[in-house]
């Protein structure tokens, strides 16, 4: 479980789908709206009534892996869910998030997703992929380089040779980073990407650390898909999430 | 991050060299999707960032740029701003924008204002503010490098919503 105090600024449960092979994407005809449409029904069946779009400047236009519509229980709040064309998303903030919370609400997202078809896990098989995302966030105050922050702060080591900075024409240290490392996980089987991209979050500038712990469907190991397969995964996911936060940020980082 | 490029041809004479020229120019994209929109003979190339970080957030999240924190020191307003630009539709709602616009272009603040132009989505503009936004930086477009980018935009979304261009970007091209 998460302690609270972390700055965890969202939890994100993701079901992507319908990418063949790189830049090969394939859905059904009723994928572009319908879909969407009987996620909408089941969730407000569920009481996330209020419906907004994600995306409004692209919502003619629907790239796959992009959610264009969300749901919630009322304005601003959550746990909300999402839909696009090929992924769909159980979203938590901060503010009342809790792992068991967090978990039945996964759950709740996945009943809703097999209620709007109940065949879509077993036809999307073979493209499902599982996604758990941790995205912690960090506002250094002002006098504190990004560098600096992430050296007293963070463990990770970003440098880079004194020389390259000797140059009279550089300035030192670095106005902004962007890295990302992926390593692979034996259980669950999959990928773990840690990233870590100066942001503006909710109009604040700071510094985002994201992990993802990501499993394509097709790797797990008896390729039956189900609800409580899905669950099984989440909570191994979950436990390299602690780990990946336990020994990556510092409790300075976030405790005054 | 996803960048939209709008080109004014139709889809089929889109060839696979096209792509790549693309896939050359942004090397951290994962996908390049190709969709045409119905209504007109453009087409628009979706780049999407590889896992980027705002594909699956409920939240308001944007990767780092230049502009983005330039904006954020010098002005401030600008998420408000953007995030009311498509209800900002009369002189009451627009005019208070229009005033800081004024200011930073009165103050010399042409990269403050430059960025603002950047990251303008016009998609998400009023019908008065597609328009206003042009006339009222006009007169200082040879200080804002993003201006020529913008106008082409406005155009583009100016057809894709049913209107003579060229009748109301009079004097502006």
């Amino acid at each position: 479980m998460r302690n609270t105090e972390v700055p965890l600024i969202e939890a994100i449960f993701e079901l992507r789908w319908g990418q063949k092979s790189f830049g090969d994407f394939d859905y059904a005809p009723e994928e572009q709206q319908l879909f969407a449409m009987q996620i909408g029904a089941v969730a407000a069946s569920k009481h996330y009534t209020f419906t907004e779009l994600a995306n409004p400047s692209m919502q003619f236009l629907l790239p796959p892996m992009l959610v264009s519509h969300r749901f919630r229980k009322q304005s601003n709040s959550w746990p909300c869910f999402q839909i696009g064309l090929g992924i769909f998303t159980v979203n938590q903030v901060k503010d009342g998030y809790e792992w068991t919370s967090f978990k039945n609400t996964i759950e709740e997202g996945l009943d809703i997703y097999i209620a709007a078809n109940p065949q879509k896990l077993n036809d999307v098989q073979n493209t499902l992929t599982l996604i758990l995302r941790y995205q912690d966030a960090f506002f250094p105050d002002s006098s504190i380089s990004t560098k600096q922050f992430v050296e007293e702060h963070l463990n990770i080591n970003v440098n880079m040779a004194n020389e390259f900075f000797e140059n009279e024409n550089i300035e030192t240290g670095f106005e902004a980073i962007n890295i990302s490392i992926m390593t692979n996980i034996i259980k669950p089987k999959g990928r773990l990407s840690t990233v870590l991209a100066n942001a503006v979050m909710n109009d604040k500038p700071g510094l985002l650390l994201e992990t993802i712990v990501e499993t394509e469907m097709k790797n797990l190991t008896n390729g039956i898909v189900s609800k409580e397969n899905i669950l099984s995964w989440v909570e191994e996911a979950h436990k390299i999430q602690q780990h990946s936060f336990k020994t990556l940020v510092k409790e300075s980082a976030y405790k005054k | 991050m996803i960048t939209e490029i709008s080109f004014p041809m139709d889809i089929h004479l889109l060839n696979s060299s096209y792509i790549q020229h693309f896939e050359g120019r942004f090397p951290k994209m994962e996908k390049v999707v190709v969709a045409n929109s119905s209504s007109t003979s453009s087409g628009h190339i979706f780049v999407l960032g590889n896992n980027s970080i705002n594909q699956a957030t409920s939240l308001n999240i944007q990767e780092h740029s230049t502009e983005l924190l330039l904006l954020q020191r010098k002005a401030g307003w600008y998420a408000d701003f953007f995030n009311n630009a498509n209800t900002l539709n009369d002189v009451k709602t627009v005019f208070p924008y229009y005033q800081k616009i004024d200011s930073l272009l009165s103050d010399k603040e042409f990269n403050v204002c430059d960025a603002l132009l950047s990251q303008t989505n016009t998609k998400s503009l009023s019908d008065v503010l597609l328009i206003g936004l042009l006339r009222l930086t006009y007169n200082w477009r040879t200080k804002l490098p993003s201006w020529p980018s913008l106008l082409a935009d406005t155009n583009r979304e100016l057809l894709s919503r049913g209107y003579d261009s060229k009748r109301l970007l009079r004097g502006l091209i």
